[in-house]
């Protein structure tokens, strides 16, 4: 919702004015576009560097990722949910201060990587890990990149749901919903995890 | 939550993830970026609920 706020704003920020409302019109789609282009960018290099390691070296150290990921998915559909080293922290709100391009490029660049945010999900380390390992900048590219993309175009949807609804009620829609993500996320990853030790370890 | 009330979803996500891993197996390389491309969009999906 921090994005929702940010968009909202970007029309009546001290930068809007000076750039004009065309630009304020446009942060939605360069937010989700920054944020898609980060995660391209993030998963390229991730799959060239992993390019370079050896296919045994992957496929043991996927091996490894996967047996620790199936005893964090089994505690994870009893309840017992493994908190996910990150950051912990939003975006700053100031940001929206300095007009909407600036704005939606940041922002969307920040959480199109993740990285450096709330994290949330155990789940979120399969999408660098798996474009590490696939060892190919396209493959590392496409996988950040559906991350990046569906990140940054979370917010579409909540401005889309804003407009039928109250702002407030579609946060409230979105936080009420987090422990079914964390359920769902938990079931997944142990289904995923499962699925590469058959597939590469097998 | 106990393991016996939680037999079912850990029941369906060992056999489908099993078949999932059989059939990428199958299938080849491509078709590890694909479950991994369709992760990814279920962890961008979930992070719209983070608090």
């Amino acid at each position: 919702m921090n994005a929702v706020y940010g968009i909202a704003n970007a029309g009546v920020s001290r930068g809007a004015a000076r750039w004009g409302e065309l630009t304020a019109r446009l942060t939605l789609p360069l937010y989700v576009l920054a944020s898609a282009g980060a995660g391209v960018a993030t998963g390229a290099a991730l799959g060239a560097i992993g390019g370079a390691i050896p296919l045994d070296g992957r496929i043991a150290i996927a091996s490894g990722l996967a047996l620790a990921a199936v005893a964090m998915g089994v505690a994870g559909v009893l309840g017992r949910m493994t908190t996910p080293l990150q950051c912990d922290r939003e975006t700053p709100r100031e940001w929206v201060d300095r007009g909407p391009v600036s704005w939606a490029v940041r922002n969307g660049v920040v959480l199109g990587f993740g990285a450096t945010t709330r994290i949330g999900f155990v789940l979120w380390y399969a999408v660098g890990a798996g474009a590490l390992l696939t060892g190919d900048w396209v493959a590392g590219a496409l996988i950040y990149g559906a991350y990046g993309l569906t990140r940054g175009a979370g917010a579409w949807v909540a401005i889309l749901a804003t407009r039928r609804y109250p702002a407030d009620r579609v946060g409230l829609f979105a936080m009420k919903h987090h422990y079914t993500a964390l359920r769902v996320t938990s079931v997944h990853l142990l289904m995923l995890s499962i699925a590469m030790l058959v597939a590469v370890g097998g | 939550v106990t393991l016996r009330s939680q037999a079912g979803p850990l029941l369906a996500a060992v056999c489908s993830g099993a078949g999932i891993g059989v059939a990428v197996r199958e299938a080849g390389p491509w078709a590890i970026v694909l479950v991994l491309v369709l992760t990814a969009i279920l962890v961008g999906a979930a992070q719209q609920a983070l608090p």
